[in-house]
């Protein structure tokens, strides 16, 4: 009794390193589920669009231009109309949102004082918040008649205001991610060019922005990844309808739209139109994960360079 | 030649320093433009929610109305009926019925629902003169009949019975009576005589007699017609009245009725129940990482992994939710699987956001309690995971207030629905967003206006999360 008290075990209570080992188990398994996910992902898009591509050609599928899965007499899967209306889309909101966004950038982290900025910031996080329903909305019954007292061709769903307001949105993504870039440029750099007796713009075009430009190509490219997969606003806003050729001022379809068509109309579940959104699906998959992957890339190549 | 070149440098220099300022202005202006558009999108939704409160008065009062469409002379002339018959209201006490036309309000012409709840809103007094036809024909013209006539063996417009109640018998109509022209619009059908009163209701631009032209027994005539009626009908206009009405109803036909009752239940149901599942495989994943995990090619390929999965659109989730849990685990689209799905898309951010938690906690706090002989899980245990649980709760609650405006993956899951239940785990369901995207894709006037109202409940809830995520912030934040 006595010896044990004056000299204390160094042995740990039995199965503490057996919990240790648990637990560590337990959390791996939390992280792994990324591995998990990832691979089901592709699984199932593998599976599900083997099916679609047996009986339509690759070719036919990314060539074709006429998109109608429900003609029941002659249907047709050229996804041409669909990844265009897409880019198209996409266009018009990188157009909107990567010089509203970079300007906001290089003013809140080079011109703004601290007061300007504690009221600046929290805009774009609320225009980052809003859902986008919500937008869909607004570029619904706002923009659209809005754009009509100026283009009175313009038809009530049209590609011009979703690809608009989907820009709106992502003006917080583009500004937040390229202000954190410009601010990880080094001061050395900043002090070296006003110590040439640079101004303000010269140092931002000459120095900061060549000096953050895989940055922004980062936060570019991840826009572009989030436009390419946004659904909502253009399914409310810009139509539901397929076109080809495509017109700014008429409906037309995106790759997502597509897939909220089929949820929401009325086919049965075994139907080859639930065929159509893997073969969709995946190439959506596909295309956000290699720019995703892109701009992760980027980032961390650049993020090297300075640390 | 010296003071000329400094010239040229000092305007040199001028020019240089505006070119700055002017490129100030403009990435200053940039920010002005997303301020303007925030206002805009704000100011067009209240404004657009505004009539929310007058069309449930007008309900309320017992005018649920639907505007209706007649063709004449190749044109399309909306009307207002009443669609829904409310017994013991205000409106069915003056003796308004169901498929009643209502043609003026406050005195002034109405041919859209929309229309009359303007008037209402805009109305200074509790009660609201409502002037109507009666769709009840029997009231006007008794019945009509097409009869050949016996010597031209054109069709004439006979009225074949009429009770001696009726306006048409007290303005001097009789069984018999061939019915020419109402208002100077020639009649030659029976249905047609019963829409040139709408037609002419609308052109008059108040309530007086219409003029009807009738042949009896060979001799034309004219008769001064009473057709609108006109009663004054109470409205109470409340805002709660109203709000606490549109939050707690289902979802109806009618605009002036339909509610968010089902959907803020599925929202909050299914909001909370996405916590329960994702917050304790985020904090796991996130201490793995974090505490755990040696620098080698797995820890980088999970990295890679949730940094991808975090910008993979909602719509593929969806997909993957509807193959796994719908088809696979042969789950019907139920709430639960809702959840399940929604895990899937708020993990990468919350796995981010705890990990940025768990890294402002300093190597110190850590060192000290192996110093003291813990091991790894009592360290994260008792230290770690309680400085850094403030900041995890902030991360947690801006995924969820992501989650919760979230539409597209839903929609791939069922929540496509009208529901006028409160749903259940094993239920179908329906969230806010969704119910927003119902109703923008509804053509009948007011939807639109709910649709702003029920953005607003969004957002207000959402502005509520994000308070509560600011304010674990402030409160639990600590400088190391």
């Amino acid at each position: 009794m006595r010896s044990s008290a004056t000299r204390p075990s160094l042995q740990a209570p039995p199965g503490r390193y057996l919990k240790e080992r648990l637990i560590q188990g337990i959390f791996f398994l939390c992280a792994s589920l990324a591995i998990i996910v990832t691979v089901v992902t592709i699984w199932i898009f593998l599976s599900g669009s083997g099916i679609f591509f047996t009986k339509v050609s690759m070719w036919e599928f990314l060539s074709g231009t006429r998109w109608a899965p429900l003609d029941v007499a002659r249907p047709s899967y050229g996804a041409l109309p669909l990844i265009v209306g897409t880019l198209i889309i996409t266009g018009i909101a990188l157009l909107i949102a990567v010089p509203i966004g970079l300007l906001s950038a290089i003013y809140l982290s080079e011109f703004a004082s601290e007061r300007v900025r504690r009221i600046a910031k929290p805009v774009l996080e609320i225009l980052a918040g809003i859902p986008t329903v919500v937008y869909g909305y607004f570029a619904l019954l706002f923009v659209t008649p809005l754009l009509s007292t100026v283009l009175p061709d313009i038809q009530f769903w049209n590609a011009l205001s979703a690809g608009i307001v989907l820009g709106i949105a992502i003006i917080p993504l583009v500004s937040s991610l390229s202000e954190d870039v410009i601010y990880a440029v080094p001061r050395a750099l900043r002090e070296g060019a006003y110590a040439l007796g640079a101004t303000k713009f010269e140092t931002i075009r000459l120095v900061i922005l060549p000096a953050a430009i895989s940055g922004i190509a980062a936060a570019f490219i991840l826009a572009m990844s989030r436009a390419i997969g946004e659904t909502m606003i253009v399914a409310i806003a810009a139509g539901r309808v397929p076109t080809w050729p495509p017109d700014l001022l008429r409906p037309l379809q995106t790759l997502t739209v597509h897939i909220v068509n089929v949820a929401t109309g009325d086919a049965e579940a075994g139907a080859f139109i639930w065929a159509t959104i893997f073969a969709i699906g995946a190439l959506l998959f596909v295309i956000t994960f290699l720019l995703n992957l892109l701009s992760y890339w980027i980032v961390r190549r650049f993020r090297e360079q300075y640390e | 030649m010296t003071t000329q070149t400094l010239q040229r440098d000092r305007r040199l220099l001028a020019w240089r320093k505006t070119k700055s300022t002017l490129f100030g202005s403009l990435t200053f202006s940039t920010i002005l433009i997303s301020f303007a558009l925030l206002v805009a999108l704000f100011v067009y939704i209240l404004v657009s929610a505004r009539p929310m409160m007058a069309m449930r008065a007008t309900a309320q009062a017992g005018l649920v109305l639907s505007t209706m469409v007649v063709q004449w002379d190749a044109r399309n002339i909306p009307y207002v009926i009443v669609t829904d018959f409310i017994p013991d209201s205000a409106a069915a006490r003056a003796g308004i019925e169901e498929f009643d036309v209502i043609t003026r309000v406050g005195l002034k012409p109405v041919s859209r629902s929309a229309e009359v709840w303007e008037v209402v809103a805009r109305w200074p007094h509790d009660a609201v003169p409502v002037s109507w036809i009666s769709r009840d024909r029997t009231r006007i013209f008794g019945e009509l009949m097409p009869q050949a006539d016996p010597s031209t063996g054109a069709m004439r417009i006979v009225i074949d019975y009429l009770p001696e109640e009726s306006l048409g018998w007290q303005a001097g109509l009789r069984p018999g009576d061939q019915i020419v022209r109402v208002e100077n619009i020639p009649v030659t059908g029976t249905r047609q005589a019963w829409e040139a009163l709408i037609v002419a209701a609308h052109q008059k631009p108040r309530p007086e007699p219409f003029i009807v032209e009738i042949e009896r027994a060979g001799e034309l005539r004219t008769v001064a017609l009473e057709v609108e009626q006109t009663a004054q009908i109470p409205i109470t206009r409340s805002w709660w009245h109203a709000i606490w009405d549109f939050l707690t109803s289902y979802d109806s036909n009618s605009p002036e009725k339909a509610g968010l009752a089902s959907a803020i239940a599925g929202s909050f149901y299914l909001v909370g129940l996405t916590a329960l599942f994702a917050l304790p495989l985020a904090v796991g994943a996130a201490l793995y990482l974090e505490e755990y995990a040696s620098k080698n090619w797995l820890t980088d390929l999970i990295q890679l992994l949730i940094a991808n999965l975090a910008g993979v659109p909602s719509v593929i989730y969806g997909i993957i939710g509807l193959e796994i849990l719908a088809r696979s685990l042969k789950m019907d689209r139920v709430l639960i699987a809702g959840a399940l799905t929604m895990t899937l898309l708020v993990l990468p951010m919350m796995i981010i956001a705890a990990r940025e938690a768990l890294r402002t906690i300093p190597d110190s706090i850590r060192h000290a309690a192996y110093a003291v002989g813990a091991t790894r899980w009592q360290v994260v245990r008792a230290h770690v995971l309680p400085y850094a649980l403030p900041g995890i709760l902030t991360g947690l609650i801006i995924a969820l207030s992501r989650a919760m405006g979230e539409a597209a993956l839903l929609i791939l899951l069922g929540a496509f629905q009208y529901l006028t239940f409160i749903p259940g785990l094993w239920s179908y369901f329906t969230v806010i967003p969704i119910q927003i995207f119902t109703w923008i894709g509804e053509a009948k006037d007011g939807f639109a206006n709910i649709a702003a109202a029920a953005i607003i409940v969004l957002l207000v809830i959402l502005l509520a999360m994000n308070g509560l995520a600011i304010f674990l912030r402030i409160k639990f934040q600590r400088r190391w």
